[in-house]
C-alpha cells in the first residue's frame, strides 16, 4: 500500500550504525606529567573552559596536575579541599595515590582510577582529576558544583493548597526533594546514562518491595535501548519507549510536584528523573490519572469528588462540544429545545459560512490566539487577550462573520481544557476534537458516535508498560474507582490501586510503624 | 493492514446509511411553530396555514413583540401533504416541522373526518408525535392571523393554554398526536380531543395592550375521526375528573347559598362495571380531595359539621357535573367515557355479546351511577373566619 510504503522510506532502517562509544577501550594513565598533558590537550582540543593547574606538592618536590572543567567545578571546594592541601602536604603523604587521597584530599566523594577514558568523562560531568607525578593512576575528586536555580513554585501545575516546591533542573536537587519525602531505607535511586553526547544522567527511582520488578526491569531494559546523541526532555524518552509509539495519548506521565511523583511511587509505579530538565516521569499510568489533581486530597472529599465530576464532564466539553453543536445545527435540528433551536436560528441570520467552516476557523483561532499568548513575553501578552477577546469575541460577531453561539461553544471548549489538571492530557483532547468536528459536520450524530468508538476503540487498546491505559475503567476494576469520579476519604483508600501490580496491595501493615521522627532531633 | 483498512471504510461507509446524510446549515430552514388545516368541502381541498417565526423575532435584542413577528405561509392541495408541500413553495427555505408542536384543524375538517391528516402526521418520520392536536370552532382567517400578547408565534400559545389549562382550570387538557392515534384505533373509538377558540376582551377600549386573545376551554367528542359534538366547559370538567386525574381546578360549592370556591388537589376516580342478570350498569366512584380556597361566609372552618356540609355540597357539585357529562355521552351515543373498556376488562363474555353494537345501542341506555365523596384536606393559612371582625371569631 502506498501509505505503508511511504512511511517506510520515512522512517529509520533498524539497521544498526556503528555506535558512537564504539572507540572506548582502556588507555592507560602515564606517569609523566607532560605526557598526560599532551593527552589531555588531544582528547579536550583547545576547549577554553579546560582548567590544567599545576601544583607542587609535598613541601616543593612532588609535582601535580589539576585538571577540571571551569565553573562545572566547585571552585571553593577545588581551592580549600584541594589545592590548598596539596600544597601544605608533607613529602611522605604525596608519594602514593591512595595514601593522598586518604589522608589530603578534603573532598567528600573520590575514587581512583588508571583509566583514562573514564577521567575524560569524569572532568566532562564537573569532576576534578588530580594526576600525581610518577604515578600511573589518578584521583577523581567529585567536585561537582554549578550554578543552579533555586527550588521554586510549581508553574505548571498549580495547587491551592499543599507543598509548593517543584522540581528543577538539577537531578541532584529533584533526588533529594524526593528522597526527603520517603524516608525510606527501601526506597532505590538506580543511575543510567542515556544520549551517547549529552550522556544525560536518568535515574530510575522505585520502592523496593513495592514496585513490580517485572515492570521495573523493562523500563531499565527499555531505556537501555534507547540510542541517540542528547536526551534533554522526557518527551524523547517517552516516545522512544512507550508502548504504542503512534498513539497521541501520554501513557507516561510527567510532573513538577515532588509529592505526585511521592504518591506515585508509594502506588508501587516507577519514576525517572532526567538531568537538567524540571520534570519527573512516572510510569505505568493510567487515563484517570490524568484528571487528579493535589488539590482534590487536600481539600474535603466532597470537594475533591465535586471537582472530580467537574474535571470528567470538562473533559467531554472539551472533546465533544463543537462537534455536538455541529452535528445539531447541520442534521438534528429537532433535538434542541424549540427556543433553543429559534435563538440560534436568529443569531446564524446572514452568517456567510456554514456551520462546519465557521467552527474549524473559529476552534483554530483560539488555537492560534493560545499559542501566541504562551510564545509571547509577559509585557506583550496583554495584548493578544485584548485583541483576542476584542476582534474575536465581538467584532467578528457584529460583522456576521460567525454566530454568537459558535463564539460561546469555542470559549467555553478552551476554557474546559485548561480545566484539565495534567497539561499533557489535554492535549490529545483538543487534537482530536478537529476530526471529531468534521464527521460530526459530514454525518451528524453517527458521525459523531463512530469517532467516538474509534477514539474509545483506541483507548482502551492502549497499555503502559502491560497496564491497560484505561483501567479501572476498561477493564473494570471496581475497587480502584474510590480514586477516578469519586475521591473518596483517605481511610477508604487503604489498598494500593489494583491496577497496578505492585508486591504488596496493603498500605497500611507493610513496613513497621517506627517510633516517629528523627531520632537525632 | 490491507483488511483492516476495508474493513474500516466499510464502517464508515454503514454511516451513510443512517438516513441522516441530509447536510444543511440550520438557517436555511423555516421553522414551523404551528400550523392550522382546514377543509373545503366544496372545492374538495385541504388547506393548511403553517406559522413560522420571522428572521430576528426570537434574537436578544430583535424582538418585535406586538409587530408582526411571524410568517405565515398557506398551500392548499387534494391531500394534505400536497398542501403542506405547496405551502413551501412560498416558503423559499425548506419548513421544517420537527419544532411543531401545534396543530389545529378546523371543525368543518373534524366533522368531515381527519384521518389523513393524522395519518400523515403519525407516518413522517419529521414530526413529533408528542405535538398536541386540537379542533377550533372558528375560521382560519380569524384565527390564523390573531397575534398574542404571550409569545411572538401565536400558535406556540396554544401549547401552554393547553399545558396549563389542565393544571389551573381544569376545562382543557393536552393531546397529543400520539394519544389521538391511540385512542383512534381503539375498539370502540370514541373520544374528545380540546376544542380551541378566541375570547372577545372584556374591555371596550382602544388601547393596543387589550386584544382578542386565543383560549381553550371546551372539548370535542370524535367518533372515530369524525367530530360528532361539543363539551361545555363543565362537561369537559367532568370528564376530566373521571379520566384525567391531575385537574387543579375550583370548584364552586354553596353550601350554606353562597358560593365557596374549593381549590382541587387531587382526584381517585373508580370504575365498576355490574353484569347483574344481563343488565349491565356502571358505578363510577369518586374520591376528590379538596382545600378551602376562598369562604364568604360565617363559618367556622374548625368546626366539623360545617367541613361535612361543605364536603356534601362540593361532592354534589362534582356529581352534577359528572353526570352532566356522562349523560352527552349518552345522548352522542359516543362511550368516551371508555367504560365498555372497563366492562372488556371485568367481564370479558359479556363484552363479546354486546361489542358489535355498544355504542350505539347499548351504552346509550345503561344505568349509570355516581358516587362523589370529597374531602376537605386543609384550610388555607387562615384557621379562623373573619367576617366581620375579630368578634365573630368562634374557634378561640
Amino acid at each position: 500500500m502506498l501509505f505503508t510504503r511511504l512511511l517506510k522510506k520515512l522512517l529509520p532502517s533498524a539497521q544498526k550504525k556503528p555506535s558512537v562509544g564504539g572507540h572506548r577501550q582502556k588507555q592507560p594513565v602515564s606517569a609523566n606529567l607532560d605526557k598526560v598533558l599532551e593527552q589531555l590537550k588531544q582528547c579536550f582540543g583547545n576547549t577554553s573552559d579546560l582548567v590544567l593547574r599545576k601544583v607542587v606538592a609535598g613541601g616543593g618536590t612532588k609535582p601535580a596536575l589539576v585538571v577540571y572543567l571551569d565553573n562545572m567545578a566547585d571552585t571553593a571546594v577545588l581551592n580549600e579541599g584541594i589545592i590548598a592541601k596539596l600544597q601544605e602536604a608533607p613529602q611522605e603523604l604525596v608519594q602514593d595515590v591512595r595514601v593522598l587521597s586518604q589522608t589530603v584530599i578534603a573532598v567528600a566523594k573520590i575514587s581512583i582510577t588508571s583509566d583514562f577514558n573514564k577521567i575524560i568523562h569524569d572532568i566532562s560531568y564537573g569532576n576534578t582529576a588530580i594526576f600525581l607525578a610518577g604515578s600511573d593512576r589518578a584521583i577523581i575528586a567529585g567536585t561537582v558544583g554549578w550554578k543552579t536555580r533555586a527550588i521554586e513554585r510549581s508553574n505548571t501545575q498549580v495547587n491551592i493548597e499543599g507543598p509548593q516546591d517543584a522540581f528543577v533542573e538539577n537531578i541532584a536537587d529533584n533526588l533529594t526533594l524526593v528522597r526527603r519525602r520517603i524516608r525510606d531505607n527501601n526506597l532505590r535511586f538506580e543511575n543510567m546514562t542515556v544520549g551517547a553526547r549529552e550522556r544525560a544522567r536518568v535515574v530510575v527511582g522505585h520502592i523496593e518491595g513495592l514496585a513490580d520488578p517485572g515492570i521495573l526491569a523493562e523500563v531499565k531494559r527499555r531505556i537501555n535501548t534507547v540510542e541517540i546523541d542528547g536526551m534533554f526532555s522526557p518527551e524523547y524518552l517517552q516516545e522512544y519507549i512507550k508502548d504504542n509509539k503512534w498513539t497521541p495519548f501520554s501513557t507516561i506521565m510527567k510532573s513538577e510536584r515532588p509529592e505526585k511523583i511521592v504518591a506515585c511511587l508509594l502506588e508501587g509505579r516507577i519514576a525517572v528523573f532526567i538531568d537538567n530538565y524540571p520534570f519527573v516521569s512516572v510510569m505505568p499510568v493510567s487515563f484517570a490519572m490524568s484528571l487528579q489533581a493535589g488539590d482534590d486530597y487536600y481539600q474535603s472529599f466532597y470537594y475533591g469528588t465535586f471537582l472530580r465530576f467537574i474535571r470528567y464532564f470538562a473533559v467531554l466539553v472539551t472533546l465533544l462540544l463543537p462537534s455536538f453543536y455541529i452535528a445539531l445545527i447541520t442534521h438534528h435540528w429537532e433535538m434542541m429545545p424549540t427556543i433553543l433551536a429559534l435563538s440560534i436560528l436568529a443569531g446564524r441570520e446572514g452568517i456567510t459560512f456554514p456551520p462546519l467552516i465557521e467552527a474549524l476557523a473559529m476552534e483554530f483561532t483560539f488555537e492560534i490566539l493560545r499559542e501566541a499568548g504562551i510564545r509571547l513575553p509577559k509585557a506583550v501578552g496583554q495584548a493578544v487577550s485584548i485583541v483576542g477577546a476584542l476582534v474575536i469575541g465581538q467584532s467578528a460577531v457584529q460583522a456576521g462573520l460567525v454566530s454568537p453561539s459558535i463564539v460561546i461553544v469555542v470559549a467555553f471548549t478552551g476554557i474546559a481544557s485548561f480545566a484539565i489538571p495534567d497539561y499533557h492530557a489535554s492535549i490529545p483532547m483538543r487534537l482530536l476534537r478537529f476530526p471529531l468536528i468534521i464527521a460530526a459536520g459530514l454525518l451528524g450524530i453517527p458521525g459523531l458516535v463512530g469517532g467516538l468508538l474509534m477514539i474509545w476503540g483506541h483507548m482502551v487498546s492502549l497499555t503502559s508498560f502491560g497496564v491497560p491505559y484505561m483501567t479501572p475503567f476498561m477493564p473494570l476494576q471496581v475497587k480502584d474507582l474510590k480514586d477516578t469520579i469519586f475521591r473518596f476519604p483517605r481511610w477508604a483508600m487503604i489498598n494500593r490501586p489494583q491496577g497496578v501490580p505492585d508486591m504488596d496491595p496493603d498500605r497500611t501493615g507493610d513496613i513497621e510503624l517506627r517510633p516517629g521522627g528523627n531520632p537525632l532531633e | 493492514m490491507m483488511r483492516n483498512f476495508l474493513v474500516g471504510m466499510l464502517l464508515i461507509s454503514l454511516l451513510f446509511c443512517a438516513g441522516c446524510v441530509e447536510h444543511r446549515d440550520i438557517s436555511d430552514l423555516n421553522m414551523v411553530l404551528g400550523a392550522m388545516i382546514d377543509y373545503d368541502p366544496e372545492l374538495a381541498k385541504y388547506i393548511v396555514y403553517v406559522q413560522v417565526a420571522a428572521p430576528g423575532a426570537f434574537s436578544k435584542d430583535g424582538g418585535t413583540r406586538g409587530k408582526t413577528s411571524f410568517m405565515l405561509f398557506q398551500g392548499e392541495g387534494k391531500t394534505f401533504f400536497q398542501a403542506i408541500r405547496d405551502a413551501a413553495k412560498d416558503s423559499g427555505k425548506r419548513l421544517f416541522w420537527g419544532h411543531c408542536y401545534v396543530y389545529v384543524i378546523t371543525e368543518r375538517l373534524a366533522q368531515q373526518g381527519f384521518f389523513g391528516v393524522l395519518d400523515f402526521l403519525c407516518r413522517d418520520y419529521e414530526i413529533r408525535e408528542t405535538a398536541y392536536l386540537m379542533v377550533t370552532d372558528k375560521k382560519p382567517d380569524q384565527f390564523v392571523t390573531l397575534e398574542s400578547q404571550a409569545e411572538n408565534v401565536p400558535l406556540i400559545n396554544l401549547k401552554e393554554l393547553l399545558d396549563l389549562g389542565i393544571k389551573r382550570h381544569g376545562t382543557t387538557f393536552p393531546m397529543k398526536l400520539s394519544d389521538v392515534f391511540r385512542d383512534y384505533l381503539a375498539e370502540d373509538s370514541n373520544y374528545v380531543i380540546p376544542l380551541v377558540g378566541i375570547e372577545k376582551s372584556h374591555l371596550k377600549t382602544k388601547s393596543p395592550a387589550v386584544t382578542d386573545e386565543l383560549h381553550a376551554n371546551r372539548a370535542v367528542v370524535v367518533k372515530k375521526d369524525k367530530m360528532i359534538g361539543v363539551l361545555g366547559s363543565e362537561e369537559t370538567r367532568g370528564y376530566l375528573w373521571i379520566r384525567r386525574k391531575e385537574t387543579h381546578g375550583i370548584v364552586v360549592a354553596e353550601p350554606e347559598g353562597k358560593p365557596m370556591s374549593l381549590e382541587e388537589i387531587g382526584h381517585k376516580a373508580k370504575i365498576t362495571p355490574q353484569v347483574n342478570q344481563g343488565e349491565i350498569s356502571f358505578l363510577i366512584e369518586l374520591k376528590s380531595e379538596l382545600n378551602y380556597g376562598e369562604i364568604d361566609l360565617q363559618a367556622n372552618v374548625q368546626d366539623e359539621k360545617f367541613v361535612r356540609a361543605t364536603e356534601e355540597a362540593a361532592s354534589r357539585v362534582l356529581a352534577q357535573e359528572i353526570e352532566k357529562s356522562i349523560q352527552k355521552s349518552q345522548d352522542m351515543k359516543a362511550d368516551f367515557f371508555n367504560l365498555g373498556r372497563e366492562l372488556q376488562l371485568a367481564y370479558p363474555d359479556t363484552w363479546q355479546a354486546v361489542r358489535e353494537e355498544w355504542s350505539e345501542k347499548v351504552f346509550p341506555d345503561v344505568a349509570i351511577k355516581v358516587s362523589v365523596k370529597a374531602q376537605i384536606l386543609r384550610t388555607g393559612l387562615l384557621t379562623a373566619n373573619h367576617l366581620g371582625g375579630m368578634k365573630n371569631e368562634q374557634g378561640r
